[in-house]
């Protein structure tokens, strides 16, 4: 009995799975219809309204009022912004004046708080181009908003517009939702660093070494003596590797002929994230003083730091290269030797 | 008297073995499809949780910056017709770093004057050491226009004998074993190298997806339209590389128990390629053999190491469109996957060969080396015992459910999840198409292949002779195993 009641659950589980799976496919199915035909709809439009666009810039007088739809204004917003992005001047005003006369900004900044993420990260997005101080608002509270895409399209848009962000009061929120890690966000320390210099030292000092290290890259890009002296100081005592890694690689970058002696003891550093980059930027460098360094390197545990050991040797003119040369006799080394040589080659 | 004892003692024996094979032919069914669901729920969690790059471009800017040099291997025997445009599809992937490494396997067409042709070749010297077993280098040949491009020439030995050259001669940290008339979508290197730039003191291993071609259009070693093909046989390919790869491999990597990557589009580091001696020789399935060989080394040398699989980066393969050339392939497979798992058979569940010696190890147990047989018994032994009334209705109705309808939840869950998360097919109608090849391909396309598999045990068992001669068919012609 109890085995027959088996039976009939696995005939039964058999035939609902395979139903539901089938139930999921048409559904999908249907989905994927809708979509496509949502998307030539809206490119359809989006054709239209460009067109509306060009002969209003062509023949202001031909621009008409009224507002559009929600889906319109959308897609308006999106042709427009495109177009404010490559232009200033006269034609600047003209698309502004467009979009002022056909999108209700209170409708957009409404959307900006309970649209889906997706279309929230759009809509921040593509504001950047508004005067308006309840807009420049709104993107002020979307830096508060749950998800990441969003946070850095306000923050985007709100620089474009030349507004200030503190990146003290910035920096918490991105480290809250995980975004440290992002690129997008190194983007935006770099953009930031000129209105931010003192908070940029004042990371140097958090306890987070992802902050730290954003900080470093934000710093490198507009070396001044002060922050050279910061950097060399990180390269040589901080305890996290990644910031070690990162200043002497901002080092290199900086092309900081005082930090040779800096760079070449991080050539011994026990952690190979360092020794690695520290090779890097005694090639960018052309520190000579480093080469017999180079040459321990060259034969290093770890392939990365062999790499870019032996790479930094070709850059280091012919005593580099002679001092690979010798090197291809080794029959560990050959091959890396081999390549470095011919990629200088090439 | 005695007589009459004896025959009802015979029968009722007979009666005891038969039902004991059809609880065992029931039993295997049910961990099957056991096996199946809990692979649909692991990729289904595994794509969830990926953090893939959602365009070409987003690839290329998220892992360009930290990408590891690659060596692609390419052998390539008798293909003349087809080499240029596959070599100068490698040459132009996205990817900072990599060197494509043609191994000419002693082809008997002209292969080699075609690539000393097209890419104005001419004989080099290149500093390598031997440390893998192959054919001797006949010669090497470069090209200043394409300083990316190396041409190894030796005499035939099998794809495994040209890899092990390949990975001889290799100049970077890791190796990409392909097959040259593999087509990489120009996007597959970086993604596929994610989880090396991840986590590359672990990662020993990737592979990505490997998708049919059949229907869609080829140019000049790209795919330029994704299409359906128009036969049956390819539609129903089509849908089992989904299943192996979107949830069987998927599945198996979010476990930690890859037991395979596919021979067409495999990363691996070259310095485990070398501790383990490389390929295998006159092996049918070196693909499968190489992984469970690296899980074993760094089991028995005490390290970890991790396999993966990252659904993304596509390789796209022709599939064979004709029922001999899929019997022979499938035959292949299943003598491949006996000789790897007899070969390696002492580390089964012994608990020190972590995930790939139990579970890994009992799932190829279970899926490759009694499941063909079971599969086949079944099909004439449960309707036989039904028919005689050994078996109850409601008994044999779930035999044929586990053999014939759940698996079409498998494999529609499947398309189901391709749809969700990849979205490569371009037109929805050919969901429909899908749907309904992953319908169909349950009565007779499965049986078919129970079959082949059958007769690929046979030959096994036989010590069937074309290990080399499989080998040495000529890579253009060979599909990839799923």
């Amino acid at each position: 009995m109890e085995g027959a009641a088996l039976f009939r659950f696995i005939l039964q589980a058999s035939v609902a799975l395979a139903l539901a799976a089938i139930a999921s496919l048409l559904l999908l199915f249907v989905r994927r219809l809708v979509i496509m035909r949502i998307d030539r709809a809206n490119a359809e439009r989006r054709r239209e309204l460009e067109e509306m666009v060009y002969g209003a810039l062509e023949d202001p007088a031909a621009l008409t009022s009224g507002r559009l739809g929600a889906r319109d204004q959308r897609l308006l917003l999106a042709v427009v912004s495109e177009m404010l992005r490559g232009v200033d001047g006269e034609m600047r005003d003209q698309l502004k004046a467009i979009l002022a006369l056909h999108i209700d900004l209170d409708r957009l900044m409404g959307d900006l708080r309970n649209a889906i993420p997706a279309d929230r990260a759009k809509i921040a997005f593509r504001l950047f181009w508004s005067d308006s101080p309840a807009v420049h608002d709104a993107l002020r509270a979307a830096l508060d908003d749950s998800e990441p895409e969003v946070v850095l399209a306000a923050a985007n848009a709100l620089l474009a517009t030349g507004q200030s962000i503190s990146l003290l009061a910035l920096v918490p929120k991105l480290e809250s939702r995980s975004m440290l890690g992002n690129r997008a966000v190194r983007d935006l320390f770099r953009r930031l660093a000129p209105d931010n210099a003192s908070a940029l030292f004042t990371f140097l000092d958090d306890p987070n070494p992802a902050v730290v290290v954003l900080a470093i890259d934000a710093l490198a890009r507009a070396p001044s003596s002060p922050a050279l002296r910061r950097l060399r100081a990180a390269a040589q005592t901080h305890l996290a590797v990644d910031v070690r890694a990162a200043a002497i690689r901002s080092l290199g970058l900086a092309q900081d002929q005082q930090a040779a002696g800096v760079i070449t003891a991080a050539l011994s550093d026990p952690a190979w994230e360092v020794r690695a980059q520290a090779a890097i930027a005694a090639g960018r460098i052309g520190d000579a003083g480093a080469l017999s360094q180079l040459k321990k390197r060259v034969g290093d545990a770890n392939w990365w730091v062999r790499l870019r050991a032996a790479q930094a040797l070709a850059k280091l003119g012919a005593e580099g290269i002679a001092a690979l040369e010798a090197l291809a006799g080794d029959e560990q080394l050959n091959q890396l030797v081999d390549f470095v040589l011919s990629e200088r080659g090439a | 008297m005695n007589l009459t004892l004896l025959h009802d003692l015979a029968f009722d024996i007979g009666i005891v073995i038969a039902v004991t094979v059809g609880w065992l032919i029931f039993v295997n069914g049910v961990l099957l499809n056991a096996l199946y669901s809990l692979q649909l729920v692991l990729a289904w969690r595994a794509l969830r949780r990926r953090r893939a790059a959602r365009t070409p471009l987003s690839a290329w800017w998220r892992f360009s910056e930290q990408t590891v040099p690659i060596s692609l291997l390419a052998p390539a025997y008798n293909e003349e017709a087809t080499i240029v445009d596959s070599v100068r599809s490698m040459l132009a992937l996205n990817y900072p770093f990599f060197e494509v490494v043609v191994i000419n396997d002693g082809s008997r067409d002209g292969t080699l004057a075609a690539l000393i042709e097209g890419f104005g070749l001419a004989p080099v010297k290149r500093a390598f050491q031997e440390h893998l077993a192959h054919k001797p280098i006949i010669a090497t040949y470069g090209s200043a226009r394409f300083p990316r491009l190396i041409v190894i020439d030796k005499p035939n030995g099998g794809k495994a004998d040209a890899l092990n050259a390949g990975i001889d001669v290799a100049g970077s940290p890791l190796v990409c074993a392909m097959d040259a008339d593999s087509l990489l979508e120009s996007d597959s290197l970086p993604r596929a190298v994610q989880p090396f730039i991840e986590d590359f003191d672990n990662v020993v291993a990737c592979g990505g997806s490997i998708r049919v071609v059949n229907g869609s259009d080829v140019r000049h070693g790209r795919v330029t339209r994704i299409g359906m093909p128009h036969d049956l046989l390819s539609l129903f390919q089509i849908v089992e590389y989904l299943r192996a790869f979107l949830i069987g491999r998927l599945a198996w990597s979010e476990m930690g128990a890859m037991m395979l990557i596919s021979g067409a589009f495999g990363i691996f580091k070259r310095q485990v390629m070398l501790e383990v001696g490389g390929y295998t020789l006159n092996t049918v399935g070196e693909d499968m053999e190489i992984i469970v060989k690296i899980h074993r080394h760094l089991a028995e040398t005490g390290r970890h190491g991790e396999m993966r699989f990252v659904p993304e980066p596509v390789c796209w393969t022709e599939a064979p469109r004709t029922l001999k050339g899929l019997a022979g392939q499938r035959r292949r497979w299943q003598r491949g996957s006996l000789e790897t798992f007899f070969r390696h058979r002492a580390i089964m569940g012994r608990g020190e060969y972590g995930l790939p010696g139990t579970v890994g190890y009992i799932h190829v147990l279970i899926t490759d080396v009694i499941g063909p047989p079971l599969e086949a018994l079944g099909y004439i032994f449960m309707p036989l015992l039904y028919v005689v009334g050994i078996l109850n209705l409601d008994f044999f109705m779930a035999y044929l459910a586990l053999t014939f309808v759940f698996g079409v939840g498998i494999s529609v869950g499947s398309l189901a999840l391709e749809e969700i998360e990849m979205r490569r097919y371009p037109k929805p109608s050919y969901l429909l198409v899908l749907m309904l090849a992953a319908i169909l391909e349950n009565f007779g396309y499965r049986q078919l292949n129970t079959l082949w598999r059958i007769q690929g045990w046979w030959q096994y068992v036989r010590g069937h002779t074309d290990w080399a001669t499989a080998a040495r068919v000529g890579f253009g012609t060979k599909p990839k195993r799923p």
